[in-house]
């Protein structure tokens, strides 16, 4: 084993979905990188379906480990650190009224009252409040963002003002001619990071007959999130270390064949490795198909 | 206007907060909580069962199945039986008779709703056994369930988790498991198998006729091939070894890839085949002598395009980062 290597531990916490989301691709990365490891964790999963499968039901009553304990604990901690006043104000609430239903219109009745009286001094301070939002600023539609407006994403707007990135989108607004809130309309959009955008933004350019490939993937990539959340955590893990595996080959080979246009046994390992990820991923959309099909 | 609002607003918040002291007042200071009520009982219908009905011998069965372990056996009559045991009431459901015998041609084998109409209209046992005629078309779709199919004549099979097992099956196989192994034996036929998470095994497998081929997909898992007589076969594992043991037959296509494991050839010493072999960043190595056409050594580029004895069958080897090992079965 290197020494670079992942330790046994650090398998089993990524098996057993206890690694965070960071470690987690980290070790995905590595994977796809290291034989060794991926040998390692290949035998760990297999032990693992076939203590699954074995124990059976006893095993569907998860046991957390010491590590999953230790973050459960910590986590309940600072959660209880950080209790804002309403949730106080509503653990006090719910703690006073018996009956939950009457907690819940009390509450109602209160956020209507409170929201009734903010709104009327809300006139009083400005008379001239419109509910359109209108900004002479943005008017060339180049200047930076009007901060008094209160709607989504409207500080992670001006925050980007402030960014090296700011340039950029000031370039993307005289380009495209977008007023404000066509803009915010597209910054509240989920962003979903994709090849292709990379690929793009790096101003790379497809390879022959890759655009295809790609755009296929983009189809499937959607709503993949919402198809795994049914799958096993073993599941997963496998799922996410084939998805890693894929796009290091991917990746490598791409540079291969950019390198070497002519290559013809790089294009093949390429397109192979596009196409075992179509696969993977309509294999994921199958499966749910499937599982709704059996009610 | 604006004081003349407040002064509603008051009098509104006044009667609320009078009809909230009310309501506190009315109920006991420290009432216990409520007991969450249990969710209404189904009356227990498990139980064990067992039906027939008549059918051609060429009957068409299609079964669903949410959990338990499924045996199907092909048999000599003209008759479709059924046994679940500690499970639910099956039904007979036809969708085509006969026009001659009136028997069943096309049958649905389900959960019979009548029995528990809230439940899932698939069978659910512990154990579930069907007897078709030899000459049956299977087609099963279950969620967790393991599947034995011995001696009929065609079966699909597509399963979310479980493990699926074909023996003796005549005019073709077609499984997909979204999550564990796949087991196809003595088979005959066009052959697909597909495994998510999950080993491949195929024994002894033969086409039935020219022209059908064998297709065998995993993501991660193994793939082993021992003894596929089929022309046309295609194997290939994203996360998981390809292994093959066998000869080349002449003019047959074959397709084995990997991206990250390895490609294992067992050839007879006297074996035939014009080996294409892609491996980008992984290795390249054959105990049996071949003769080099083409070979290319760059970093991430490796391929080699070699002979064995008159190579007239195709092999493309594919790997990204994995190893392509030809070894001699003497």
């Amino acid at each position: 084993m290197k020494q670079d290597c992942l330790d046994i531990g650090l398998i089993q916490a990524y098996l057993d979905g206890e690694a965070g989301p960071a470690a987690a691709r980290e070790i995905a990365s590595h994977l796809a990188e290291c034989e060794l490891c991926a040998e390692a964790i290949a035998a760990a999963d297999s032990e693992y379906s076939t203590v699954s499968s074995a124990l059976g039901r006893e095993i569907d009553v998860m046991v957390p480990s010491q590590r999953l304990w230790e973050r459960i604990s910590s986590e309940i901690e600072s959660n209880g650190q950080r209790k804002s006043f309403f949730d106080r104000l509503h653990a006090a609430i719910t703690a006073v009224l018996p009956v939950h239903g009457l907690a819940a219109a009390a509450a109602a009745v209160l956020v209507v009252f409170f929201g009734m009286v903010f709104l009327i001094g809300e006139r009083q301070v400005n008379p001239d409040y419109s509910p359109v939002v209108t900004s002479p600023q943005t008017k060339d539609n180049t200047g930076p963002l009007n901060a008094s407006v209160t709607a989504p994403n409207n500080d992670m707007l001006a925050a980007a003002a402030d960014t090296p990135a700011a340039s950029a989108r000031n370039e993307f607004v005289a380009r495209t001619n977008l007023n404000d809130s066509q803009l915010r309309r597209i910054a509240a959009q989920p962003v979903v990071r994709r090849n292709t955008e990379a690929s793009v933004s790096r101003g790379e350019t497809f390879l022959p007959g890759e655009e295809s490939y790609i755009k296929t993937i983009q189809g499937l990539q959607q709503g993949i999130g919402a198809q795994n959340a049914s799958l096993s955590v073993s599941g997963q893990v496998s799922f996410e270390r084939d998805i890693a595996v894929l796009d290091a080959s991917i990746r490598k080979m791409r540079e291969v064949v950019r390198r070497n246009p002519n290559d013809r046994a790089a294009r093949r390992i390429l397109y192979a490795a596009y196409q075992d990820k179509i696969d993977l991923l309509s294999s994921a959309a199958q499966r749910q198909e499937l599982i709704a099909s059996i009610k | 206007m604006i004081k003349l609002f407040f002064g509603k607003m008051n009098r509104a918040a006044a009667i609320l907060l009078f009809l909230g002291g009310a309501a506190l007042a009315q109920s006991p200071p420290k009432s216990p909580p409520p007991k969450s009520v249990p969710p209404p009982v189904r009356p227990e219908v498990f139980g064990t069962y067992e039906k027939a009905i008549s059918a051609v011998p060429g009957v068409s069965v299609k079964l669903c199945v949410a959990q338990g372990e499924v045996k199907i056996n092909g048999w000599g009559r003209e008759e479709v039986r059924v046994f679940v045991r500690s499970g639910r009431d099956p039904f007979f459901k036809i969708l085509e008779r006969d026009a001659d015998s009136n028997k069943a041609a096309w049958l649905f084998i389900g959960n019979s709703p009548a029995s528990d109409p809230g439940a899932s209209e698939c069978l659910t046992g512990e154990t579930i056994e069907l007897d078709l005629p030899f000459g049956a078309t299977l087609d099963i779709s279950g969620r967790t369930a393991g599947v034995a199919v011995e001696s009929i004549r065609r079966a699909k099979a597509k399963i979310v988790e479980g493990s699926v097992r074909l023996r003796n099956v005549s005019g073709g196989v077609t499984a997909e498991v979204f999550q564990g192994d796949v087991f196809v034996e003595s088979c005959l036929g066009p052959i697909s198998l597909q495994a998510g998470a999950g080993n491949i095994t195929a024994f002894d497998l033969k086409p039935g006729e020219i022209g059908d081929g064998f297709r065998a997909r995993t993501n991660s898992g193994t793939i082993s091939m021992q003894g596929v007589k089929h022309r046309q076969i295609d194997a290939g594992s994203i996360f998981g070894s390809v292994f093959f043991e066998g000869s080349f037959l002449p003019g047959g296509i074959y397709d084995f890839k990997t991206t990250n494991g390895k490609v294992r050839l067992l050839l007879p010493a006297d074996s035939n085949g014009k080996i294409i072999a892609a491996y980008g960043f992984g290795t390249f190595q054959s105990a049996i002598p071949y003769k080099v056409l083409a070979d290319n050594n760059t970093t991430g580029g490796k391929s080699i395009v070699a002979q064995i004895g008159n190579g007239n069958a195709t092999v493309n080897v594919t790997t990204a980062s994995g190893s392509i090992v030809i070894e001699s079965a003497q």
